[in-house]
């Protein structure tokens, strides 16, 4: 109860504190316009590269996957953000740490807030996607069930890895703002996110398969009717990738606890809950 | 205490670029979070190039503008919202009632700055060219040296007139950082050529110094003929020439106006809006 | 005769939200002689950090005059600032990844100090506040005694003409702030030509170290004299306390007695005692204060006088206490 009370509580004062600045359509539109320019990126480097993005499928099924992905790469960012900004600057993470719920729940509150205000920007990109670059993401095309039930399940790993991510944050410096871009910019790499993973040297392939994310991505793909982009998973008829999605979070799931248990030990026995380093 | 001012300005900006410098590399995990692992997010468009089998030149532009990458965020965040810090941090107090002008201030933060991104670009460049086996070949190096070293003044000139607005917004300023970072990586084209935006997005990008020191820098270091420059080296440097003195110019007289309205209006020392 | 620091119908104002204009300093003259510790006493919100602010360069009056160290605070900022130094209680200023000493040197040389000086100077104050062995501790790991300790040091480096301690042992221990106290002292002895302006709202600690002291409220001075002068406008007799049981419900018990002013009930003990304070200038009228316990059904299980300090003194200037949870 005190868990549940916690989690809703962190998640409306994450949200308070990330848009109360502007009305919320704005503070969406503000949250979009960050994924939505590197999707722009791509579109260039695509066409720098090779020829018209929007009449390539390679191009849709890179856009898709740099869209969904985003989701991942806001929360990173948002958390370490708030987990940093909670320490250093309002220094009001040693109170919150001290209550009687435990503090992880707070940070699932606010990981689940960065969550949320992601789907909308994923959303726009995707509109956007339509309407101004022509890809073919038909409404008609989506294979809702797939969609959902990936993306369900790709939402409950990002938001495990994200409590594994808070627990690394509460042992590093401040600068570790930049290990968002870092841990992001890892699976950016490793997931077959903005090219098929059969690019991966052969040693890295390993880890792409053993990453939730992969499947989750393949599987926002396969909804749009973007077939056949990796190679190394295609071939996966649609229930043994879910299969393999919902293992993984599992798996990701229990080690994210593991992990982040693990952290904040590590930082109540050297002091660095609410250590302030700034510079 | 007299002292000639000269003398105390330096003594200010020294002190100030010894906090960036000794404190950005006291905790050494900035190696790994600064350098290592913002390499890993430049594999990534790498490897879209190899996948897109672009010429394997392509992938210069991405070590190039992942190595300018840090100067970026310098500006933004070592420089522009310094000031919201401090404010924060309850120093901003202790600064402004100090005898040292403002400019000295900023110019430390800059100095200090500029030498701190300036390690960390090394690291990228060297990874790229050593991991990724990325050639490079410079050519007109007294040229190149110019647009790069011209290309930080501005950057860094941007990053101190910033600091005088962001001062002014608050907290508004970090929304600002966010909604500039991944936008102008795209406007300064930061892993393609700018050259194929069309006109109108072309005259935005080139208003950003980023844009114009990469475009100078490419082609001044990857082979000739690859067709990624918008102006020519000389252009791009005398525009980030004239960038600098505007900036800098802009700093200092906002910073005073700056700092009168603050003390006028009270929110100098408004901490937790 | 030159004074350190003058305010001439010095007023500062606030707009708030709605339009709303809030008065924090409303027509505030003071004159502080050269070589004085000059107390600013007042409760939270008087308008002490605001004036402060003011003379520190900080802040703009809204209408009136301040100069300070013969510089017009609006006017000559630049000399001004060269001439001054600030410490504020609680204060989280510094870089916490630096050292305890690189942060005193950094804010030397933002004042100009040759570095070798500022070294010299570093050192022979962290070892006069006895943090030589934390010279190069980390500022984040310091504890906020030592913290202010060398916020403290930070302020004195400078050698400024006319220094501002805001609350500068606020959140420090008796023993911490015992110290800070002794330092003040010992600094204005040696340097007789110097000026202290120091705010607080610990009492004892403005007996203690101010040659005069104003009281602040609501952004008025409503009293300035030298700690002696102003504890003699409360007359003669003194500050009375009784532990009555049971608890009295209220101070009715001797407001009707001539000579009484400033009675309250300090604290209850859940209804089985009471202890009532009150001032009274006539000795003589203690006989009818008894009586009144009497006749009220109460006991006198403790009596004490003390006399009359800057507490009470607050309390009858502005009429409530300085303390309000006393």
């Amino acid at each position: 109860m005190q868990s549940r009370r916690a989690f809703w509580a962190s998640m409306k004062i994450g949200w308070a504190i990330e848009s109360n600045w502007t009305s919320p359509p704005l503070y969406l539109l503000y949250a979009a316009v960050r994924p939505m320019a590197m999707c722009l990126l791509l579109y260039f480097l695509f066409k720098v590269a090779a020829a018209n993005p929007s009449a390539d499928p390679r191009f849709a099924a890179i856009y898709l996957g740099d869209a969904f992905f985003a989701i991942f790469g806001m929360m990173a960012s948002g958390l370490s953000w708030a987990i940093i900004s909670d320490r250093e600057q309002y220094q009001l993470i040693r109170y919150v740490y001290i209550a009687p719920t435990p503090f992880v729940w707070t940070l699932i509150g606010r990981a689940a807030t960065f969550v949320l205000i992601a789907l909308t920007s994923t959303a726009a990109i995707i509109v956007v996607g339509v309407v101004v670059l022509h890809l073919p993401f038909g409404w008609s095309r989506i294979h809702w069930g797939l969609l959902l039930t990936t993306s369900l399940l790709g939402l409950a790993a990002t938001m495990s890895l994200g409590i594994f991510f808070a627990g690394m944050l509460l042992v590093t410096a401040r600068h570790a703002l930049l290990l968002a871009e870092g841990v992001g910019g890892t699976f950016l790499l490793i997931c077959g996110v903005l090219y098929p993973t059969s690019y991966l040297p052969i040693w890295v392939r390993p880890l792409a398969w053993l990453s939730p994310l992969t499947y989750w991505i393949e599987g926002a793909r396969r909804s749009f009717g973007c077939i056949g982009f990796d190679s190394n998973i295609a071939w996966l008829p649609d229930w043994a990738l879910v299969l393999a999605l919902a293992a993984l979070t599992a798996v990701t799931g229990f080690g994210a606890a593991k992990g982040f248990a693990m952290f904040n030990r590590y930082a109540k026995k050297h002091g660095k809950i609410d250590e302030v380093t700034n510079y | 205490m007299k002292t000639n001012k000269f003398i105390a300005a330096l003594r200010a900006i020294k002190a100030r670029a010894y906090v960036r410098i000794v404190g950005g590399n006291r905790e050494l995990s900035w190696m790994i979070s600064e350098v290592g692992l913002p390499i890993i997010s430049l594999a990534a468009y790498i490897f879209v190039y190899r996948s897109l089998g672009a010429p394997p030149q392509y992938e210069g532009l991405v070590v190039l503008g992942g190595a300018m990458i840090p100067f970026w965020v310098g500006v933004l965040w070592g420089m522009a919202s310094q000031f919201y810090w401090e404010k924060e941090t309850g120093n901003l107090d202790l600064f402004m009632a100090s005898p040292m002008h403002p400019a000295w201030l900023l110019l430390g933060m800059a100095t200090g700055g500029m030498f701190m991104s300036a390690v960390r670009a090394l690291g990228v460049l060297a990874i790229g060219v050593f991991v990724f086996g990325v050639h490079f070949t410079p050519h007109q190096p007294l040229l190149l040296l110019t647009v790069f070293l011209l290309t930080l003044t501005a950057l860094f000139s941007l990053g101190m007139a910033a600091s005088s607005v962001y001062f002014l917004v608050g907290r508004l300023g970090l929304k600002l950082n966010m909604i500039l970072m991944e936008p102008v990586y795209f406007l300064s084209g930061l892993f393609f050529p700018v050259n194929k935006f069309a006109r109108p997005l072309l005259l935005i990008a080139a208003a950003i110094p980023l844009t114009l020191g990469l475009d100078g820098v490419r082609q001044l270091l990857l082979p000739r003929g690859l067709g990624i420059g918008f102006l020519s080296p000389y252009a791009e440097a005398s525009i980030l020439a004239a960038m600098t003195v505007v900036f800098t110019i802009g700093a200092v007289r906002l910073m005073r106006r700056l700092e009168a309205k603050g003390k006028r209006d009270g929110t100098m020392s408004l901490r937790w809006e | 005769m030159s004074l350190a620091i003058e305010t001439v119908d010095l007023v500062r104002t606030f707009k708030k939200r709605r339009g709303e204009v809030f008065s924090a300093l409303d027509k505030v003259n003071l004159e502080v002689r050269p070589g004085e510790v000059f107390g600013l006493l007042g409760p939270n919100g008087a308008g002490k950090t605001t004036l402060i602010k003011i003379l520190v360069t900080l802040l703009y009056p809204t209408s009136g005059r301040a100069i300070v160290a013969g510089c017009d605070v609006v006017k000559e900022t630049d000399r001004l600032r060269g001439l001054i130094g600030m410490v504020s209680g609680g204060e989280t200023s510094g870089y916490g990844i630096l050292t305890v000493r690189e942060n005193i040197w950094m804010f030397s040389q933002f004042y100009g100090m040759p570095s070798r000086l500022a070294k010299e100077r570093i050192d022979g104050y962290l070892q006069r506040f006895g943090l030589a062995g934390d010279a190069k501790t980390k500022v984040n790991k310091l504890s906020t005694g030592m913290r202010q300790k060398m916020n403290i040091i930070r302020g004195f480096v400078t050698d400024p003409r006319i220094l501002f301690l805001d609350e500068p042992t606020l959140g420090l221990d008796v023993h911490i702030a015992r110290e800070v106290r002794a330092y003040i002292k010992e600094w204005m002895a040696e340097n007789r030509d110097r000026n202290i302006l120091l705010t607080t709202h610990y009492m004892a600690e403005a007996e203690e170290l101010c040659d005069r002291i104003a009281i602040i409220d609501n952004g008025r001075i409503i009293a300035c004299d030298t700690p002696a002068a102003l504890r003699a406008t409360l007359g003669k007799g003194g500050s009375f306390t009784l532990s009555l049981a049971p608890a009295p419900a209220d101070a009715s018990l001797v407001e009707g007695v001539p000579g009484v002013s400033g009675a309250y009930v300090a604290q209850t003990d859940g209804g089985a005692e009471g202890v009532l304070r009150f001032q009274l200038n006539d000795d003589t009228r203690l006989a009818e204060i008894f009586a009144a316990a009497s006749r009220a059904g109460l006991t006198v299980r403790e009596f004490s006088k003390r006399q009359p300090d800057l507490e009470d003194l607050f309390m009858k200037v502005v009429g409530r206490r300085l303390h309000e949870d006393e």
